[in-house]
């Protein structure tokens, strides 16, 4: 299974990313709490590139292409913008727990399986890969 | 995502239903800050119908923390914490700076 769904850099608009991902795993049999670590990770990384990637008032597009492996039990996301990229890989992670910044990359890192960032003309890639375990029946 | 508030004597427990991501935050911050500001300091958040909670959601409670210790005495705490709710406080450091109880019930018992 999959999907490109497109959004505009606006905050609102990982909602849309959210509720499709949601739709696509409706009727299979993907557990809540693997469903839930998918949004986490989308959510993070949406926000992070939304916020931080883009230095003008232009309106850019970010694709996020969705692949479900049911036989691996995995999901592959390549998210692609065209900001100025950055590699989460190299960000270090947020260990004071009052502190407000660097919370989201902490997270993202610890619910993927791994991450993997690269760039292709004037496009950033990150790829993300989650586990999606199923229901045992 | 919808917030419904009771009280236990002096502590208002807020209950958050649904998804906590950076899209929901902004309504439930604004709310929170408003019940704050408008004189509860001592709250108990509920998490048992939360499905999820991203750094945006957590972001809301560090915002009320400072401004709850900033006007007073009051704290924050929380229960009801499963799945990946438990597992992003775990991750953040949450768990080591807030007040976290199994139920209502047993965060009654500690807290008045």
């Amino acid at each position: 299974m999959q999907e490109t769904i497109t959004i505009p850099n606006k905050l609102n608009s990982i909602q849309i990313v959210l509720d499709r991902v949601k739709r696509i795993h409706k009727k299979d049999n993907v557990t809540q709490e693997s469903i839930q670590r998918i949004m986490i990770v989308l959510d993070e990384l949406l926000s992070n590139i939304i916020k931080y990637s883009f230095q003008d008032n232009e309106e850019h597009f970010i694709e996020v292409d969705y692949v479900f492996n049911r036989d691996a039990g995995q999901v592959e996301i390549n998210i692609r913008d065209d900001g100025r990229g950055f590699d989460l890989n190299l960000y270090p992670i947020c260990e004071d727990g009052l502190n407000e910044g660097g919370k989201g990359i902490k997270i993202l890192k610890e619910l993927s399986d791994h991450i993997h960032y690269f760039r292709e003309g004037n496009l950033n890639n990150n790829k993300i890969w989650i586990q999606a375990n199923c229901l045992t029946t | 995502m919808e917030i419904k508030v009771s009280s236990l004597e002096k502590i208002k427990i807020i209950h958050i239903l649904g998804e906590l991501n950076s899209v929901t935050s902004v309504e439930a911050e604004q709310k929170i800050i408003q019940f704050i500001v408008g004189g509860n300091q001592n709250l108990l958040i509920d998490f048992s119908n939360l499905q999820y909670i991203s750094s945006a959601g957590l972001r809301i409670f560090l915002v009320a923390n400072k401004l709850i210790k900033k006007n007073g005495t009051g704290s924050i705490s929380f229960c009801n914490l499963t799945g990946t709710v438990k597992e992003v406080f775990e991750i953040s450091g949450f768990q080591k700076i807030f007040r976290c109880f199994a139920d209502i019930e047993a965060a009654k018992s500690q807290l008045q």
